[in-house]
């Protein structure tokens, strides 16, 4: 089984630590989420993990393998990367973007294999852009694009994903549409990492909460055990009611802590 | 249309338009006296006119301008941006100035190889430049900017060397690759500079799979297992030696590697990789016709190619800078 683990990771930045002995793993068939506000070094953990970053301190291993001294063709085989939203350089077509999430396997757009293309018509109609297939990305709303995105990235049918802020910007129907997907992507046999903001949307669909705080991880466990009014002060300095039923949770926020 | 047919109906269109380069001239030729000279079935007199006139400088500005379509649209690839290209960067009047400095100083006298050598190295240190800018910084601005920097210098040191030119035989040949053109090439002007220009087509193509990745932005390319320092150097490698080989064959023409990409890629679905091979057809037949016009203008001197190019190219250039306001950024 694909195993992402990493050990006591520090990442510092012209001598300003950002990322401190953080400790997480991830493998197939749980949904971890990262929560936390702007600048606790949520996205340098996600890039460390990937082995895009220069660490100062700590490992980060995918399947005993040192993540940075990969090929980044073998690394992509077994994570699959959302970062956040950046524009696409040209208006491309939909089936053409979805197609790009095939590049470890070796895929060409004017060369997709039988395999390569099955695995990109799946990621299409699971996230039901059939429709949308010929369209270019430039006439998309930003749901259809993140959609495309996620396309993109499940193509690539690696064991595990890490997305950062997926459901950023999104309306809540196409939040929950992508918090969905990212569920049956786990449900199906995959291991997920994903930076959320969401919180109430984060202890619905996720198995394990990650709690980061000034480059440290602060908490971690089940929602059920680290959703809590305290955590909400401690981690995001705001008072905040949690209520807990058989819908879900409910967070309101009251004010600044 | 499919990539396949548009590479077909181009590549038709080039061997078109090389044959009526062939045809038309001061002296008019019909098919059938082209055909038979080029079968060396005719008169020696024709078969000089097509063999050593007419068809290597069609063939010099068909290897050219592919040499600029496909640079253009490599570094347009790497650099995610339509505005892209040799000229506009400054890479092409780096090479020329390297190369007039080669003649200047008489270098180029010793080995028929040093020109070419010199023009390439010329083009690398401006596109290795403008890579590591790339790498530091997002803005494409600021790379346009180094363009306008690298070409400005060009410029001033060239008029310098022009100024300081020996004799009025030497401030013709400079003033040749400043304007750019493929008037008196020989097969054995085109043969040396080939195998560079093959060297850079070859690179290029090989980097077309991690142009597409890079549609999706640096981060989520080297997310999807792009090597991006590679790739980076691939690019810069790939078109030095295209854009340095085409300069050593025809000085500097500039605009052709915008004009190319930027008719081809809404056919080809924007994907930076499928535009790689028609942009370099597209940019030989431009400069196939254009040197065919420049020939054909009853002029009394005859008007350089690249000043023909840029006075086709720089309009085209301006209209895609304000299209592109309009829509990005």
């Amino acid at each position: 089984m694909t195993k992402l683990v990493a050990h006591k990771v520090s990442i510092e930045v012209a001598g300003t630590s950002i990322l401190r002995d953080a400790t997480v793993s991830l493998q197939p068939g749980e949904l971890v989420a990262i929560l936390g506000p702007n600048g606790a070094g949520k996205t340098s953990l996600l890039r460390a993990l990937m082995g895009l970053t220069k660490t100062s301190g700590g490992s980060v291993e995918l399947d005993g393998v040192t993540c940075s001294e990969m090929a980044p063709q073998d690394r992509a085989r077994l994570v699959s990367y959302l970062p956040q939203h950046q524009p696409l350089a040209w208006p491309n077509r939909v089936m053409d973007v979805v197609a790009l999430g095939r590049f470890a396997h070796g895929a060409a757009l004017d060369r997709l294999n039988p395999e390569d293309t099955a695995a990109v018509m799946n990621a299409i109609t699971a996230c039901d852009l059939n429709k949308l297939a010929e369209r270019a990305t430039t006439t998309l709303s930003g749901g259809e694009l993140a959609r495309v995105h996620f396309a993109r990235a499940i193509a690539a049918q690696t064991p595990l994903l890490i997305a950062d802020e997926p459901v950023a910007e999104l309306d809540p129907r196409h939040q929950i549409r992508i918090a969905n997907l990212l569920r049956h992507y786990v449900d199906d046999g995959g291991g997920a990492l994903v930076v959320l903001h969401e919180i109430p949307l984060a202890a619905r669909v996720a198995d394990h909460l990650v709690w980061m705080k000034n480059g440290r991880i602060f908490a971690e466990g089940t929602p059920a055990e680290t959703l809590t009014s305290q955590m909400m002060e401690d981690v995001y300095g705001v008072r905040a009611h949690v209520g807990n039923d058989e819908h879900g949770f409910d967070v309101r926020i009251e004010g600044t802590a | 249309m499919t990539s396949y047919q548009l590479n077909l109906s181009l590549l038709a269109s080039c061997i078109v338009a090389i044959i009526a380069a062939c045809t038309l001239g001061s002296t008019p030729m019909e098919f059938s006296r082209v055909l038979a000279a080029l079968f060396g079935q005719s008169s020696p007199a024709d078969i000089i006119v097509i063999w050593q006139i007419r068809l290597p400088r069609a063939l010099s500005a068909l290897a050219v301008g592919a040499a600029l379509g496909m640079s253009g649209a490599a570094l347009q690839g790497l650099l995610r941006n339509p505005l892209a290209e040799p000229g506009v960067l400054g890479v092409t009047a780096t090479a020329s100035l390297s190369a007039t400095f080669a003649l200047y100083y008489g270098f180029a006298a010793s080995s028929p190889f040093l020109l070419p050598i010199y023009s390439i190295a010329g083009a690398l240190v401006a596109t290795g430049l403008l890579t590591a800018a790339a790498i530091r910084v997002q803005s494409v601005v600021t790379l346009i900017l180094i363009g306008v920097g690298l070409s400005s210098f060009s410029a001033a040191a060239m008029s310098l060397l022009l100024n300081l030119a020996p004799n009025p035989f030497s401030l013709s040949d400079m003033i040749n690759w400043l304007l750019g053109s493929v008037a008196n090439r020989s097969f054995d002007d085109i043969l040396i500079v080939m195998p560079f220009m093959i060297a850079g087509f070859g690179i290029l193509l090989f980097t077309r799979r991690g142009l597409s990745a890079l549609t999706l932005g640096e981060e989520a390319a080297s997310g999807v297992g792009l090597n991006l320092r590679q790739q980076r150097i691939a690019v810069v490698l790939g078109a030095g030696l295209a854009t340095g080989a085409s300069v050593a064959l025809a000085g500097a023409i500039g605009f052709i590697g915008i004009v190319a990409p930027h008719i081809v890629r809404p056919i080809v679905h924007y994907d930076p990789a499928r535009s790689l091979f028609p942009s370099a057809l597209l940019g030989g037949l431009i400069l196939v016709i254009a040197d065919i016009g420049v020939r054909l203008l009853p002029t009394t001197s005859e008007l350089k190619l690249g000043v023909v190019a840029a006075i086709i190219g720089a309009p085209a250039f301006i209209w895609i800078a304000i299209q592109r306001r309009a829509v990005h950024d």
